[in-house]
């Protein structure tokens, strides 16, 4: 190779250093630029909040004016839409919870709370209340927008409050509810180009009505329409009588706990959205379910509810509106951002810049930022706000009990004495989870306290093997059994749910434990809907799950032998046991709270005793807040977080 | 006439006789860099090969009392413990490669003879015995009950028994989960490389990670070179039809980005090993050697001597294998090079992205957890492994195609 000369490396260098010059340049201007837009963006943010202060005032304005008489063209509706006399004397108002606290009365009423979308941060598949099965849609969205009939009251989980219904009257046998909702309850506009004459029809005024709600009860019910996970619970409703607008009576077939629940639970839908096309032609009769699934506004959502549905764009983020018309208490926060991120370590920087209100601190991160911070970290100092709050979950395996391995009671307990769970809770979660025997909330007075957890105990667990016939006869050292004259052996496969990192941790210490015992377990790290399918097809061995729970946690969809057969039922593992049937079917019937609670322990211990699945425990979840977030209060029930008395600090 | 190769058997008039393989070496050991490279793939392979000697829960020699026991060597072969075939593979050439490597350099060194001349028939035999093993292993494995050989021991002394043994540089297999004490734990005296939050150690995974990297990295590309020989010999011989189909096929492939291809088929298999991850790489990355020796092939059927090979009668498959094949392997191998690199690359990629092998220590399942837990420990030793990796096979691919290039020639 030529030697080069002096000049040429020392104008190589210097030709070097003004790149790096330039470079450095260049980023210095695109991160001066980011902040400017970032300010901008702010600044934009307070201009839009002092407009729609000045709009509220003169609306208030308005109604001040229309109150003190001066104009009172509307009289003779509002007559007409008075208040209504009960069709049962005498029989007194179920909704006699007290609904939660109002936020102050100083408290800001503008404020924009941003927010990470549902658990995961993912796009919904769409925003029809009906059609989603996701606990996403119905936690983030569907209870702002379009809530249902009544709500569970946080200060008392056993009384319901009304949200849409004024007075609900249930007769003494539990079968026949009378619904009396609220005056004045208007419909959402929906959202749509109001410039093109083709939405001309859809300008109008809509108020909900009692037919909204016996829509929702048909379309449920069609076959044609793909809400069969709704369809279980309310299959059971024999009928369903529209009175007047405002006045519509349930009936359901056989008196059931749970048709509380469901009545109160139900939410009504626009049949004068839903039932048309485009155009506002209505779908003829005999296809209008189908329509229904592939209808045009299920990318937007509508309801009655006191936010309105703004816009979504699809990876960005689902924007809501509050709707001043709402009749019940306003909230203060004005507009509602759900940020659509789903990594969490992007959700987290978001957090720290300030754009998030509100963040769930996964396992690694709490440790990351609270358990091993300094005390001067922002997490510790108190600069941000730090909740946690015991989640209504919990997690298992689940044994296949119509699989060879796992019929027998003694090779179910036997694999929960191999599961270190104490430790897992302890060092794995980081004391982020409470140890769970049972299937009821841990929290409940339904979960028994009394029983005892089987201990982490590998001889124990390979006693118990023994026990049961499994042992290593051929020299392998894995244990082998005799069954139907073929020698088995102990090996199984097991489907874990693959995008939680805190499942696969503890699977993998299950696994290595397993093979110290001559149990072979391979662990096949699955997608959600690979596993959802395989555990609907039976086509599993064990599996790691989760359950939520609502908060009566009544136990026949998953524990009733009845469901065992029953393709795509929630009972896959295949749990058959008498006297659990009779428990279960008991508890339907049983209003007594004390009477329940008794036949609640009693279901435990058989569960405890059965081990069906080996249960795992309880999470607790941390949420840390920005401090200008007020109020800030959570459920003790699903969803834990909701935001209708918080209000953002201006 | 500048660089087309004599067939082999050609003698060259002027100096004495040398193959080309030779007269490649010869230039490749010129360029230090990629000599450099290939003593640290030697040094990477001899850490995959003697992984247990590294790290290990087996002592190599335990007397408890009068009680003599050789853990190490009879669980070497143990498919309890080694649950991946890889590693019962690593573990037998842990013997063979020695002897492989006697053979070869006694025979250069002692004898003379030109590696290029008997490489080919003594690699083909110590692959056939490995692979022999291998399968052999896969219907008729060795299995043995577990025995945690370090509590025994501390059992043992704590009872004042007489006990001696010899253990591995580390007493930590890549499997011992531990919770006690809080985890992921920094790098210190016991933990080398700190710990993973199962509690596993770190030193042991990334040893026995090369194993899995550099098997990845050669299985995958042997496939597909593999496939894109015989369908770029096809295309570029016969031509006509043949070429048609298969060069759409090629374009067709080449349309897809290969790592979507490859995160989609993934997603599809239920049950995946790390075979599998091979096979998929294997079968989607085949078009760019195909389209390769397409080309060779299409250059090389009208030469003097292929044709005068097709005038003696010879079957199209001798023509094929022994006359134009050899001719057209030089850019497949270069190419074949650089396809480890990013082989391992991908393979580490599907790992990070949690879709990889769970219970095989992969480098981007560490890389993984590093990124999931914040701590950089568990990032910088997998990372800084697969920068080294991937680099020094770029090394050595470029120093092979610089060997290979006629005009570079000095």
């Amino acid at each position: 190779m030529k030697k080069e000369s002096l000049s040429t490396v020392a104008l190589r260098v210097v030709l070097a250093l003004g790149c790096l010059g330039f470079l450095s340049l260049l980023t210095l201007q695109i991160n001066n630029m980011e902040s400017r837009m970032v300010q901008l963006g702010i600044q934009n943010d307070q201009i839009q909040g002092n407009l729609s202060k000045l709009q509220l005032s003169l609306r208030q304005m308005e109604d001040r004016i229309r109150a003190s008489g001066v104009e009172a063209r509307d009289g003779t509706q509002t007559a007409a839409r008075g208040a209504i006399v009960s069709l049962n004397p005498g029989s007194p108002n179920f909704l006699d919870g007290l609904p939660p606290e109002p936020a102050p009365a100083d408290a800001n009423m503008e404020g924009h709370y941003h927010k990470v979308y549902g658990f995961v941060g993912a796009d919904p598949k769409g925003m029809n209340f009906l059609l989603e099965n996701a606990a996403d849609v119905s936690e983030d969205i569907r209870e702002y927008v379009n809530p249902s009939l009544g709500l569970r009251s946080s200060r008392d989980p056993s009384r319901f409050y009304g949200v849409l219904a004024d007075r609900i009257e249930i007769t003494d046998d539990f079968r026949e509810y009378t619904i009396y909702l609220k005056d004045g309850l208007k419909w959402h506009k929906p959202v749509v180009d109001y410039s093109n004459p083709r939405y001309e029809w859809l300008k109008k005024d809509q108020f909900v009505t009692a037919d909204d709600f016996k829509y929702t009860i048909d379309l449920i019910m069609d076959p044609m329409v793909q809400a069969s996970h709704l369809a279980n619970y309310y299959q059971d409703i024999e009928y369903v009588k529209v009175v007047n607008d405002r006045v519509f009576i349930i009936r359901w077939k056989k008196k059931t706990y749970q048709s509380v629940n469901f009545t109160i639970g139900l939410w009504p839908t626009p049949k004068w959205l839903y039932a048309n096309d485009e155009d506002g032609r209505a779908f003829p009769k005999e296809t209008a379910g189908l329509k229904f699934n592939e209808h045009w506004y299920n990318n937007r959502a509508i309801g009655c509810g006191p936010y309105a549905f703004v816009r979504w764009e699809p990876g960005v983020a689902i924007v809501l509106q509050r709707f001043d018309e709402w009749i019940g208490e306003l909230p203060p926060i004005k507009n509602i951002t759900y940020h659509l991120i789903q990594d969490k370590n992007q959700q987290l920087l978001r957090f720290q810049s300030g754009v998030l209100d509100i963040h769930e601190l996964p396992v690694s991160q709490y440790r990351e930022k609270i358990l091993d911070s300094l005390e001067s970290s922002p997490y510790r100092n108190g600069d941000y706000q730090v909740n946690s709050v015991n989640e209504m979950v919990y997690r298992y395996i689940g044994w296949n009990m119509d699989h060879y391995l796992f019929e027998d009671k003694r090779v179910r307990t036997a694999m929960t004495h191999a599961m270190n769970r104490k430790q897992i809770i302890k060092n794995v979660l980081h004391d982020l989870a409470t140890l769970t025997t049972g299937n009821f909330f841990r929290f409940s007075p339904a979960y028994d306290n009394t029983i005892v957890a089987h201990d982490y105990d590998l001889g124990k667990a390979a006693r118990l093997l023994d026990e049961a016939g499994w042992k290593d006869t051929d020299g392998d050292g894995v244990r082998d059994k005799m069954i139907n004259g073929e020698l088995k052996r102990f090996e199984f496969p097991m489907l874990v749910y693959g995008h939680r990192p805190e499942i696969r941790s503890w699977a993998t210490i299950f696994k290595e434990d397993l093979y110290k015992i001559g149990v072979v377990c391979n662990l096949q790290a699955t997608e959600w809907s690979v596993m959802l399918k395989k555990m609907e097809e039976r086509e599993f061995v064990s599996f790691t799950g989760g359950w939520g729970l609502d908060f009566d946690g009544d136990p026949y969809q998953i524990w009733h032998s009845s469901q065992a057969d029953l393709p795509k039922s929630s009972n896959r593992i295949g749990f058959r046991n008498k006297e659990a049937d009779q428990i279960i079917e008991l508890l339907r019937e049983t209003f007594d709270p004390e009477e329940r609670i008794r036949l609640q322990h009693k279901f435990h211990k058989i569960l405890h005793e059965e081990q069906p699945y080996l249960f795992m425990y309880s999470e607790k979840s941390v949420y840390v807040n920005q401090p200008r977030l007020k109020n800030v209060n959570f459920q003790p029930f699903r969803p834990h977080v909701k935001t209708l008395n918080w209000y953002l600090q201006p | 006439m500048s660089d087309v190769v004599m067939p082999q058997s050609t003698v060259l008039e002027d100096e004495q006789k040398i193959s080309y393989w030779t007269l490649v070496w010869q230039q490749f050991s010129k360029n230090k860099l990629a000599i450099f490279g290939l003593w640290c793939i030697l040094v990477l392979l001899a850490i995959a090969i003697y992984a247990p000697v590294l790290a290990s829960s087996k002592p190599f020699y335990v007397r408890i009392g009068a009680q003599v026991h050789y853990p190490f060597f009879s669980s070497l072969f143990d498919r309890n413990l080694y649950e991946n075939g890889v590693d019962l593979f690593f573990n037998l050439q842990m013997f063979l490669f020695p002897i492989l490597l006697i053979m070869i350099f006694g025979r250069v060194l002692l004898f003379g003879h030109d590696f290029f001349e008997f490489g080919g028939r003594l690699m083909l035999a110590y692959g056939i015995v490995s692979v022999g093993f291998f399968f052999y292993h896969q219907f008729y494995p060795h299995q043995e009950t577990y025995k945690d050989w370090v509590s025994t021991v501390v059992e043992a002394r704590k009872q004042g028994e007489f006990v001696e043994s010899y253990w591995p540089l580390r007493d930590l297999s890549y499997r011992d989960t531990n919770l006690e004490g809080g985890h992921p734990q920094a790098p210190g005296q016991r933990h080398m490389l700190g710990t993973d939050k199962e509690g596993r150690d770190i030193f042991a995974r990334m040893v026995y990670g090369t194993r899995i990297s550099l098997t990845i990295g050669i299985i995958a590309v042997s496939i597909y070179i593999f496939i894109g020989i015989v369908l770029g010999a096809l295309a570029g011989f016969f031509g006509g039809a043949w070429d048609l189909v298969i060069s759409r096929a090629i374009e067709i492939m080449l349309c897809f980005p290969t790592f979507f291809l490859i995160l989609t088929l993934s997603a599809l298999i239920e049950n995946k090993s790390i075979f599998h991850v091979m096979l998929i790489i294997g079968f989607t990355r085949w078009p760019e050697v195909a389209r390769l020796v397409r080309a060779e092939f299409l250059k090389l059927k009208n030469m003097d001597y292929v044709q005068a090979a097709i005038a003696l009668g010879f079957s199209r498959g001798r023509v094929i294998f022994y006359h134009v094949l050899p001719n057209a392997l030089g850019p497949v191998i270069v190419t074949a090079i650089f396809g480890i690199a990013s082989s391992i690359l991908i393979e580490s990629s599907l790992s990070f992205l949690g879709l990889g092998d769970l219970s095989a220590p992969s480098w981007g399942e560490i890389l993984s957890q590093g990124r999931q837990e914040f701590k950089l420990w568990l990032i910088l030793a997998p990372g800084m492994a697969i920068f080294f990796l991937v680099s020094v096979f770029n090394l050595v691919g470029e120093g092979l195609q610089d060997a290979m290039d006629p005009k570079l020639r000095r």
